[in-house]
């Protein structure tokens, strides 16, 4: 417990956190906006090509909506904000240089992996209740109407489990962090998968990308997401299982200078 | 007891040999100083004692206990390595909690090494607005925590001033005295020779030279050195009476034999009798410096 209390120790003052809370925090502020347009049809008829976008997600003023934004948010956005934050939790230790301060202790190496790996899934499941929080809040002040048919329970259901779809995409950027030594190879990994999920999605093969999985599971091509199967799980857990594998192995085992 | 053993400890990254077959021994309460040129090979070693690097051949022991993967000794070993590095965004005391909190020590050990470090005034401050001599403070703090027995530190001194060299070559002292074995490297090689029980000379990855504090005097060379308007007849007077003498282009006689570096006297006042005029005569003693290059020059020329 005193390693994780530690991991949260170097959280303090650390710029990145109200950072990734302001970054998350703009997909429900976004959603909102568009809820606030869409609420008002002349407001709607003067926005142009934003008015089209509307049409083709096929979205009106109401909780069921702007739910779904912010599981959308998730699904995509999720996987570049979870993303930043692995990268730095793991890569800082190399940007800061405290790495070596880290290797002989009484603390096992790996102990000290699943402690930054529970900072991180802290750290990310307070991002996703904060986009919650805001959305309630503004989904509020916009007095939006509930549909018919719409569980929140449901709805918390697909947004819970779309978060834990992206978390578990964190374990193979935390060993780019460490091979990497810094930040810069996991970011770039992290834009790479963004770029690959979109291309592999856009040939129908996305079902099958890991990275792609969370955004089809989220329902921005509602289209897709009924072909998710078995498979598209498995592999997206496969993937976090090799990650944390090459994570403990390359951390316990490569030498550190 | 033997706190620090390697035998035939080696390190190749590729084809490059770092560290190549070193074998040391350092006993319990002995300041042991390693000197080396960059790339010598210090850090090497020292990360191979830390279990971060681990070698290509040889055994590391430490307090007598193979270093494995299942060696447990880290609470008794306390290590700075290069610059010391700290969390910017934490105070001092912050940094030394999350050094506490992984070693799995009492908190009330914080204050007691902020005190003793005099970093009293920087409790509160952030790590990222010290000097490099307080950072340097904070990295011996974050080693000497939780009093270790084996204290592995490189270039414990580096960013000090002269009274913070002073602090700390006392505190390192008395550490010693109640016990603690400590192991440091660095290039300044005057810090080491005050410092240092026993010296080890690292080059090209070997261990090319050990001597204690005592050798180390016993062995820098001594000459005398002689400065005459007639070099030419001095030298030929000289050579009759002295051996390991030699003339250079600025005129200057250097003779390193025993009995004239015990009795320059003697050379004055033949000289003199010789009706020689002498402008300066005078013993020079090699320093730290010449020693170490000459050392590791004769090494390279073996």
């Amino acid at each position: 417990m005193s390693i994780i209390l530690a991991e949260f120790l170097k959280l303090k003052r650390a710029p990145i956190v109200p950072i990734s809370f302001v970054a998350f925090g703009l997909a429900p502020v976004m959603g909102a906006v568009f809820m606030f347009i869409i609420s008002d049809p002349e407001l709607l008829a003067k926005s142009g090509a934003f008015a089209v976008k509307i049409e083709s997600m096929r979205i009106t003023a109401n909780w069921s909506s702007y739910f779904m934004i912010l599981t959308q948010a998730m699904g995509v956005g999720g996987v570049l904000i979870f993303g930043f934050i692995m990268s730095w939790l793991f890569g800082r230790e190399y940007s800061d240089g405290t790495a070596k301060d880290m290797m002989a202790l009484p603390t096992s190496r790996t102990q000290l992996i699943h402690a930054k790996l529970s900072v991180y899934t802290v750290w990310s499941f307070a991002l996703s209740l904060f986009n919650i929080l805001i959305a309630l809040l503004l989904g509020s002040l916009l007095n939006l109407d509930s549909t018919s048919g719409f569980s929140v329970f449901d709805w918390a259901q697909i947004y819970f489990t779309t978060t834990f779809l992206v978390l578990l995409l964190g374990t193979p950027i935390a060993y780019f962090a460490l091979k990497g030594k810094g930040y810069l190879a996991p970011l770039g990994f992290v834009v790479l998968t963004l770029v690959l999920a979109q291309i592999i999605a856009a040939t129908g093969l996305g079902t099958y990308f890991p990275w792609a999985i969370p955004g089809i599971f989220s329902g921005t091509s509602s289209d897709y997401k009924a072909l998710l199967n078995v498979f598209s799980y498995m592999i997206l857990a496969g993937t976090s299982l090799l990650g944390y594998f090459l994570t403990v192995q390359y951390w316990k085992n490569a030498d550190q200078f | 007891m033997s706190i620090i053993t390697t035998h035939e400890l080696s390190k190749n990254f590729g084809t490059f040999t770092a560290v190549d077959s070193l074998s040391v021994h350092i006993r319990e309460g002995e300041i042991y100083g390693f000197l080396g040129l960059n790339g010598a090979g210090k850090t090497t070693l020292i990360r191979m004692l830390l279990g971060m690097i681990k070698p290509s051949s040889g055994l590391v022991q430490l307090f007598g206990r193979p270093l494995n993967a299942s060696f447990d000794g880290w609470n008794e070993i306390g290590y700075l390595i290069e610059t010391p590095h700290n969390y910017p965004n934490l105070t001092v005391k912050e940094n030394l909690q999350v050094i506490a909190k992984l070693r799995k020590i009492a908190s009330k050990q914080i204050d007691e090494v902020i005190e003793r470090l005099h970093l009293s005034s920087y409790t509160h401050s952030k790590a990222e607005v010290l000097s490099l001599g307080n950072q340097q403070r904070l990295g011996l703090a974050k080693a000497m925590i939780h009093k270790p027995k084996l204290l592995i530190l490189d270039e414990p001194i580096n960013g000090l001033d002269p009274a913070g060299i002073v602090e700390i070559r006392t505190l390192l002292q008395e550490l010693a005295q109640q016990g603690s074995t400590i192991f440091l490297s660095s290039h300044i090689l005057s810090e080491i020779a005050k410092l240092a029980n026993r010296i080890g000379i690292i080059h090209q990855g070997k261990l090319i030279h050990e001597l204690t504090q005592s050798d180390l005097h016993h062995q820098l060379h001594q000459s005398v050195i002689i400065d005459t308007s007639e070099a030419q007849a001095s030298l030929k007077h000289l050579s009759a009476e002295f051996s390991d003498i030699s003339i250079y282009d600025s005129g200057e006689i250097h003779i390193q034999d025993a009995r004239a570096v015990a009795h320059p006297e003697i050379i004055n006042s033949d000289l003199v009798k010789q009706g020689i005029p002498l402008r300066q005569i005078r013993v020079f003693t090699e320093d730290l410096e010449h020693f170490f290059l000459r050392t590791i020059e004769t090494k390279a020329t073996v």
